[in-house]
């Protein structure tokens, strides 16, 4: 969002005024910031159901499968496209499989690839993000243009010319998302680094003889850290919505393994979108659901980090 | 100014020449015979491996990468972009014929999505926490959300399948192909991928307009005697248009993004689909193609936003 | 005796935070009669901006809320005018000089446009080129050199005393009957202050108006100001000429301000600074707020009591103690 980030105001030295002695903080409460952040957290009242929400669907997915049986490959010709009812919770595709244990075990696999990808992109964009903060000057400017560069290819273009010239595969998907979404991060990143790197307690530190690896992880991991967590949940988020379209279109997770994308791919006949809907409602509710669920779990956690922030209570 | 426009443009064309070089190597990693992709495929199928060794010899492919490499470029450059695998016609006509159906859609859903963020994130941010702040933020959050396709299969599920309003594909009936036809086919794929821009854009909008809102300037406007309204119009929306005027220009690449899942879902006839089908036949001159026109739109949306903001916010000082 | 320009009277405004209600003007009451200077002295959170920006309605109204008190000027109360009475008033009979011109003036908007506005928006039948032409002479007026290039400038190709000029002169544009200049020198250099209050000074001298001027400096009220008034925690401590003030205070808390200056003549080894912090304005007490900090309030129980009424100590000199006697003794 750098492009919203106006110039900084010029103020010239403040002078030293000839009358008042400097106040003290008046203490208003010794809170922490953690507790502060989670007390900012617990009353955005979207932030929370979308928290609660995320957590019962990741165990859907992830624990779900452990406890109950659900087989997403299992084959049954004779009942394909059946709608819910007869042991199947939602009905049957066009090969008889369990359309709910594809539901479930989908989810696995693009909540999955998000996670993946968006952690790929947090490591990259860390690092660069960090060079780019420390270093200044030219590598600063190539990293910050080629992220520039990065930011505006969309990702859905890339897979395609990827998917057409090597084929789809899951990897590859990972890889192109994670490659092409680090620049956010690496933004933030490289913002906290040139914060950081000019606050006057580092120069006071550095005066009193600290060393770069202790000003790294004293001062600068803490107050990137709560950024990029806001980041990584909201990179997760477009990972996943980027995954489902790119396996809509056959070019992601390939059948017969099941993602919530390549579960909608079927959808595009009229047969099935008019009289199939137990095909295509679950998946795109699913997608729709968790991808709220963790907007909403990330706008919460921006504003719990820095209630400063003039995009308001929810944006 | 001219200076930093010569130099943006030279960058420009230098990041495009590395680009061609990385899609070059790409297509030389590809699988398949490089020959079927740049002859007629009957040619190719029908040559016996004489003919095709001779082909190789023409057409350089037996030459150092790099002289394989200035002849596709200068190829490229004068339009032959070699043949479609799939269907053996030259893909520089494929294309051609492709591409006015994706700007018309991209350029209506744009024009659509602009004329709903901008009210709506106004709005939302000058009545910031009540009701319409409240709703443009859920509306934009769910269209965020929400897959694009997915909202496709609704909309044709509710319009055409259920209330039998609109036509769930294509662009024209070919019975028809009057302009009130034209327009029925264009109705869902601009409504649906003009509302995901909306989505995006909305949030940009209020955000600028809510940090232009607490500016210190409006206070002086303000103490001026000026009524909040015009202060709001004369200065607020002023301030708060030259970001989003650059959050537009950047954002056209990702609303092709968009165009080729509507593209797909709405079977409407552009460079979407064209590429998307390209895939799943391995036709990779047509994936080639598609790669050169989607890197130049990537450098012509970025220089324009850097032209845009330079020309718009008289605080920007050219170096 | 003319009535006064402007009288507040008992004027309480509150702020909603996160952690309860801040008093941040708790009954304040003073006049400026016509063409007089009125100094403003308090340091950070004694409620001085909140009090002149309240007057003309210029506080934000969540959280903020004028609980009570009058402002009345030239006869009407502004606190329960029309808001066109308000539009009205601002910028033509009240002109405002912000504390950081920087931020004060629309970066993306020439100079001259922005003065020449407040002229049209209180004389529409005026062209944008006489208003223009008109933005040419006030910048001439305050010193801006080359005023008629300089005019059609962006705010950040102005150095920071010249910005100043530029909002000085875009607040007498229409000739008002009241300056009200906040903080206007806080965010210059030393060098740049003078320069931009003799220009004050000019522009009052002028234009005839009464100003109001707010300042934690001291030495610049005594420099401008003929009466002054002293804030503390959203009250006034003590009001009078800058004379009287200056050599022979009446409450506590201006002596420790006044003691707290380094002194040209004499050598001094150390500083004497007010001891203790300013107080929480979420705490409000029955008392007198400069009670924990003052050597004569310190032990006395009627300073944690009971609040001391603002009452004449002298003619034309008030101060808000009870024991404004042994202010003198000392």
């Amino acid at each position: 969002m750098s492009l919203l980030d106006g110039p900084e105001p010029v103020l010239a030295d403040r002078p030293p005024t000839a009358a008042l002695p400097a106040p003290d903080e008046p203490s208003i409460g010794h809170r922490s910031p953690l507790a502060l952040g989670t007390r900012r957290y617990l009353r955005n009242w979207l932030a929370v159901i979308g928290g609660v929400v995320l957590i019962a669907v990741l165990l859907t997915a992830f624990v779900l499968p452990l406890v109950m049986h659900l087989d997403p490959y299992a084959i049954d010709l004779r009942h394909t496209r059946r709608p819910p009812g007869h042991g199947h919770l939602l009905g049957t595709d066009g090969t008889g499989r369990d359309v709910f244990a594809r539901l479930v075990y989908g989810g696995r696999i693009s909540i999955g690839v998000g996670l993946a990808a968006a952690a790929l992109a947090i490591v990259i964009g860390a690092a660069l993000g960090s060079i780019a903060g420390t270093f200044g000057g030219w590598i600063d400017m190539m990293i910050m243009r080629t992220a520039d560069i990065f930011l505006s290819f969309p990702s859905i273009v890339v897979v395609i010319v990827l998917a057409g010239i090597f084929g789809p595969s899951v990897w590859m998907l990972i890889v192109a998302l994670g490659v092409f979404v680090w620049p956010t991060t690496g933004r933030v990143v490289r913002g906290v680094v040139i914060t950081v790197r000019e606050r006057e307690f580092v120069q006071a530190a550095r005066a009193v003889g600290a060393g770069r690896g202790w000003l790294i992880t004293r001062h600068l991991l803490p107050a990137a850290l709560s950024q990029i967590v806001v980041i990584f949940t909201l990179t997760v988020a477009n990972c996943i919505l980027q995954e489902a379209a790119l396996s809509f279109l056959g070019l992601g997770v390939q059948p017969p393994r099941p993602s919530w994308g390549n579960m909608l791919t079927s959808a595009q006949g009229v047969t099935v979108i008019s009289s199939m809907p137990w095909l295509w409602l679950p998946p795109g509710i699913a997608v729709a659901l968790i991808v709220l669920c963790v907007n909403f779990v990330g706008d919460g956690l921006r504003d719990a980090v820095d209630p400063r922030q003039q995009s308001g209570r929810q944006s | 100014m001219g200076a930093f426009f010569v130099r943006r443009i030279l960058t420009m064309i230098a990041v495009f020449l590395l680009i061609t070089v990385i899609i070059f190597w790409l297509v030389h990693m590809a699988p398949g015979d490089p020959v079927s992709r740049l002859i007629p495929i009957d040619e190719y199928n029908a040559g016996t491996p004489a003919f095709i060794a001779q082909k190789r010899h023409d057409l350089g492919l037996d030459q150092p990468l790099i002289v394989q490499y200035f002849r596709w470029f200068g190829n490229a450059v004068q339009g032959n972009l070699g043949y479609s695998v799939a269907s053996g016609r030259p893909v520089s006509s494929m294309i051609g014929e492709r591409i006015s159906p994706t700007i018309e859609l991209m350029g209506l859903s744009l024009a659509l999505g602009i004329l709903i963020a901008l009210p709506l994130g106004i709005l939302a941010a000058v009545r910031k926490n009540g009701i319409t702040d409240y709703l443009a933020t859920v509306v934009s959050l769910v269209t965020i959300s929400t897959p694009t396709f997915f909202l496709g299969i609704i909309a044709i599920y509710v319009f055409s399948l259920k209330l039998h309003l609109l036509p769930s594909s294509g662009m024209s009936n070919p019975n028809d192909g009057s302009p009130a036809d034209l327009v029925r086919h264009l109705i869902m794929p601009v409504l649906i991928l003009g509302l995901a821009t909306a989505g995006q854009l909305t949030r940009y909008v209020r955000s600028s307009m809510l940090s232009e809102l607490t500016s210190e300037y409006v206070r002086t406007a303000l103490a001026k005697g000026m009524p909040m309204w015009q202060v709001l119009f004369k200065h607020v929306l002023r301030n708060a248009l030259i970001p989003i005027i650059t959050v537009i220009a950047i954002f056209l690449p990702g609303l092709l993004g968009g165009a080729v899942v509507v593209e797909q879902i709405f079977a409407w006839p552009g460079m979407g689909q064209l590429a998307v089908t390209a895939v799943t036949r391995q036709d990779n001159s047509v994936i080639i193609a598609f790669a050169l026109l989607v890197s130049i739109l990537v450098l012509l949306s970025n220089l324009l936003a850097d032209v845009l903001y330079a020309v718009v916010d008289p605080r920007v000082v050219l170096k | 005796m003319t009535s006064p320009l402007l009288e507040v009277k008992d004027l309480a405004v509150q702020f909603r935070t996160m952690d309860g209600t801040v008093r941040a003007v708790d009954g304040v009451s003073f006049t400026v009669d016509e063409g007089e200077i009125l100094g403003v002295v308090g340091e950070s959170g004694s409620g001085k901006s909140v009090t002149v920006m309240s007057m003309l309605g210029l506080i934000p109204q969540p959280p903020g809320r004028i609980v009570g008190g009058s402002v009345s000027f030239q006869g009407t109360d502004l606190l329960n005018t029309s808001k066109r009475h308000l539009n009205q008033v601002r910028g033509e009979e009240i002109g405002m000089i912000f504390q950081d011109p920087m931020t004060a003036l629309n970066p993306v908007m020439r100079i001259g446009k922005q003065i020449a506005e407040a002229i049209l928006i209180h004389h529409r039948r005026t062209s944008s080129s006489a208003a223009l032409s008109r933005a040419v002479d006030l910048l001439r007026l305050v010193g801006v050199p080359q005023p008629e290039s300089r005019v059609h400038q962006y705010p950040h190709q102005f150095s920071g005393g010249m910005r100043q000029r530029a909002m000085i002169a875009m607040a007498i544009a229409n000739d008002p009957s009241l300056l009200i200049a906040d903080e206007p020198t806080t965010a210059l250099d030393v060098t740049i202050q003078a320069q931009v209050l003799d220009m004050l000074r000019r522009a009052q001298a002028e234009t005839g108006a009464a100003t109001i001027f707010i300042t934690h400096d001291l030495g610049v009220v005594a420099e401008l100001a003929e009466r002054v008034i002293v804030m503390y925690a959203g009250r006034i401590m003590e009001s009078g000429s800058v004379r009287t003030i200056f050599t022979s205070p009446r409450h506590p808390y201006t002596a420790g301000l006044l003691n707290s200056l380094p002194s040209l003549e004499h050598d001094t080894e150390t500083l004497t600074p007010i001891p203790g912090s300013p107080p929480n304005l979420l705490v409000p007490t029955p008392g007198c707020p400069f009670q924990p900090r003052c050597e004569i309030g310190r032990d006395r129980e009627i300073c944690t009591t009971t609040r001391p009424p603002l009452v004449e100590v002298a003619s034309g000199h008030e101060s808000a103690c009870h024991f404004t006697e042994e202010v003198l003794a000392r």
